[in-house]
């Protein structure tokens, strides 16, 4: 491994703790197991640094590696027929729950709505925009993640945030005017 | 990076069409482990990447269990490495193959419910207590009462102040949670038991006096398994094989999930009592 970069562990853990716990709760990993399936990550990270070459950016080689032991537990979760998950997480029925959290929105269903609405894009759109909005990442590692062009991140976006737009314009009109 | 052309996101933009979203993509960023979680996760890690030589696809020799080594192959270096080496060597310190994960996950629940039961537990001797004497007040207060069960009659006046001073009693009582390992703990915990770990060939006896005062400071602590690993390897390395088994059949019954206990039976297992290599490695050892 030459020239492989010089690499603090423990802080890397830190830094990426929150954003491997988002990724991996978003790929379907229940809550009991998201500590167990976060030390997997990182274990695999602690094996795999040498090997990481500062081509991409650590986040989206981090993401890389979420993906697929977020992928692997669920396959496993099936293979030992615990009923953990049983894939990518069910979008919840969203009139009922979108419609509540809308009318409260108290600061746990401000959470609940976000999920809610953001369940019903499309996955490659639900994707791009949590990365984007909420984990920060840039468009440049969004694309190396997804490996679509950038183009095509942005018009997913774009095409995101005008469902959403949407569908809370519907819930204002249903529920406020109501 | 490109990021100049990176579009402003919607919590700086505070796009009007999407207000209603903000608090929510303000609280969904802030999500992720407690700082205890993520204790637990940096000493899961650290624990199994100290193991990880005889797991596929790591380096190292197999079988090694050096964790300067392993940190070594992950170019683990600087500051962060002085606190990683710590946790690896905690990791070291129980040997074998550690799947702390399995045992973190065990002790999720165990630990919200530690946070919780107190307030139930001491409450509920106290409602068991007071259950006999209330039930029959109760029954009595609708039931046509006898001339000479009126008699009885204080007792319900007593009910509720033994009540009042019970609630009173959760109070103090809720405290230890409170108390409970601080995420800065894991440090003084490590290094406690990275110092017994150290003692158990020259010196089990000093190894379990270590292991002993981690249980008196850390009663509740994260790496309680551990300890108990450490001890049990010391009687043995002691030649006090009675008392090992009887201190892992304690293990097994507080832990009985515990990812450890195989390394336990195989320390009871490699060391019948009498095996030379032990005492060899132990020159400085006058136990016995």
């Amino acid at each position: 491994m030459p020239d492989a970069p010089q690499l603090e562990f423990e802080p890397i853990m830190r830094e990426h703790a929150a954003f491997v716990w988002r990724v991996l709760v978003r790929h379907g990993v229940v809550e009991s197991q998201l500590e167990d399936v976060s030390q997997d990550v990182f274990l695999t990270l602690h094996r795999s640094l040498p090997r990481f070459e500062g081509r991409s950016s650590l986040r989206t080689f981090i993401y890389g590696i979420c993906r697929r032991v977020a992928s692997n537990h669920r396959q496993l979760a099936v293979h030992r027929r615990e009923v953990i998950t049983d894939a990518l997480p069910e979008p919840p029925p969203v009139g009922d729950r979108a419609g509540d959290a809308f009318e409260t929105l108290a600061d746990k269903q401000s959470l609940e709505l976000v999920q809610a609405l953001v369940a019903r894009l499309p996955d490659e759109q639900r994707e791009v925009f949590m990365l984007y909005e909420v984990d920060e990442l840039t468009m440049r590692e969004i694309a190396e993640t997804q490996g679509c062009s950038q183009n095509t991140l942005f018009s997913r976006l774009y095409a995101a945030r005008k469902a959403l737009a949407a569908e809370l314009a519907r819930l204002r009109a249903t529920r406020r005017v109501a | 990076m490109t990021h100049e052309q990176d579009p402003p996101r919607l919590l700086q933009t505070r796009d009007a069409e999407l207000s209603e979203l903000l608090p929510g993509l303000q609280r969904a960023r802030a999500q992720g482990p407690s700082d205890e979680q993520l204790a637990r996760i940096c000493a899961g890690v650290a624990v199994r990447a100290s193991s990880a030589q005889s797991e596929p696809g790591a380096q190292g020799e197999p079988g090694a269990m050096n964790p300067t080594r392993s940190a070594s192959t992950a170019r683990v270096s600087g500051t962060g490495a002085t606190k990683l080496l710590k946790l690896l060597l905690a990791g070291a310190l129980i040997g074998g193959t550690a799947f702390y994960g399995t045992r973190a996950l065990n002790r999720v629940p165990a630990d919200r419910a530690d946070r919780q039961v107190p307030a139930a537990a001491t409450a509920a001797p106290e409602a068991a207590t007071q259950a006999p004497a209330q039930t029959p007040t109760a029954s009595q207060a609708q039931v046509p009462v006898p001339v000479e069960l009126r008699d009885e009659t204080p007792r319900v006046e007593h009910a509720p102040a033994r009540r009042a001073t019970s609630t009173a009693g959760t109070g103090p009582r809720r405290a230890p949670p409170a108390a409970e390992a601080q995420p800065n703990d894991i440090d003084a915990e490590l290094a406690l038991l990275k110092r017994a770990r150290a003692e158990v060939r020259p010196s089990p006896a000093r190894a379990l006096a270590l292991t002993a005062e981690h249980a008196t400071r850390f009663a509740h602590g994260t790496l309680a398994e551990e300890r108990e690993v450490i001890a049990i390897e010391a009687l043995l390395v002691r030649g006090t094989r009675a008392a090992a088994q009887a201190r892992a059949r304690a293990f097994f019954a507080s832990y009985p999930a515990s990812a450890h206990g195989r390394r336990v039976r195989a320390l009871l297992d490699e060391n019948p009592g009498a095996r030379p290599d032990s005492w060899r490695q132990t020159p400085g050892e006058v136990s016995r």
